[in-house]
């Protein structure tokens, strides 16, 4: 087989930098306001922006 | 054929199974995953898996337009009841994504593969969006069983033409397919 590149593993610093960034470029908004908009029910947990973001994070959607 | 790698510790089960996932993703992209601990709602031995792309930009044969790939899961790992003192990974949920532009995701989509019970716990059974003709649009949950990211990954090479990054793309995605089945617990 070909070589490949290795999976790299973050810190939980370092991952929740990185959620934050993607929650800001895609969703103009903080992980403490993208939570917040799950569990008040502002945000659809299913539409294609949210949802691969909104497992991630672990809120409950309303 | 395949030679099962038993894992002896939960850090062996957790380095083999995004060693085979990262397989999986060679053969469409550069991009790796990256994984860190899970949401801080869940246990600490929850691991998040993303791709290092957000997204990942797919080329297509035959003059078709570029297709965009969103991944993403949560797992882990767990006794092997099957195998005394070894461990595997348990997928706890995933989203597959893939749409057409990456600047406009929202409207963009074109199929979705979706399991995610701790998001929404009153839907907890995998489906899946696909682009339809409105009024239904990407609304629909329909019923899909259980996807692996390895047929996810079939799929787009056989049937949405995405060019493969690898010659031997196949070889390695049923070997990957052969050891998903072989070790899944449900689905």
């Amino acid at each position: 087989m070909e070589t490949y590149a290795e999976p790299k593993e973050l810190s939980r610093e370092e991952f929740a930098a990185l959620l934050e960034e993607r929650v800001q470029a895609s969703l103009n908004m903080s992980v403490s306001e993208f939570i917040a908009g799950l569990e008040d029910g502002r945000l659809d947990p299913e539409s294609p922006r949210v949802a691969s973001l909104a497992i991630l994070v672990g809120a409950r959607a309303r | 054929l395949w030679v099962r790698e038993p894992a002896k510790s939960p850090a062996a089960a957790r380095k083999r199974y995004v060693r085979f996932f990262q397989l999986s993703l060679s053969c469409l992209t550069k991009a790796i995953w990256v994984f860190g601990p899970g949401p801080a709602s869940q246990p600490e031995d929850v691991v998040a898996l993303v791709a290092s792309d957000a997204p990942i930009h797919l080329r297509r044969s035959n003059g078709l337009g570029d297709l965009f790939l969103t991944p993403t899961q949560l797992f882990k790992i767990i006794p092997d009841t099957r195998f005394p003192g070894e461990y595997k990974a348990r997928t706890l949920a995933y989203i597959y994504s893939v749409h057409v532009d990456s600047e406009d995701a929202e409207n963009a989509e074109l199929i979705a593969w979706h399991w995610h019970p701790l998001t929404t716990p009153d839907r907890v059974e995998p489906h899946m969006h696909v682009q339809a003709t409105p009024p239904l649009g990407l609304k629909l949950h329909t019923p899909s069983g259980r996807v692996s990211f390895e047929q996810v990954v079939r799929f787009l090479v056989d049937d949405l033409n995405v060019e493969p990054r690898r010659k031997d793309w196949r070889t390695v995605i049923d070997e990957c397919d052969q050891r998903f089945r072989a070790f899944r617990t449900w689905g």
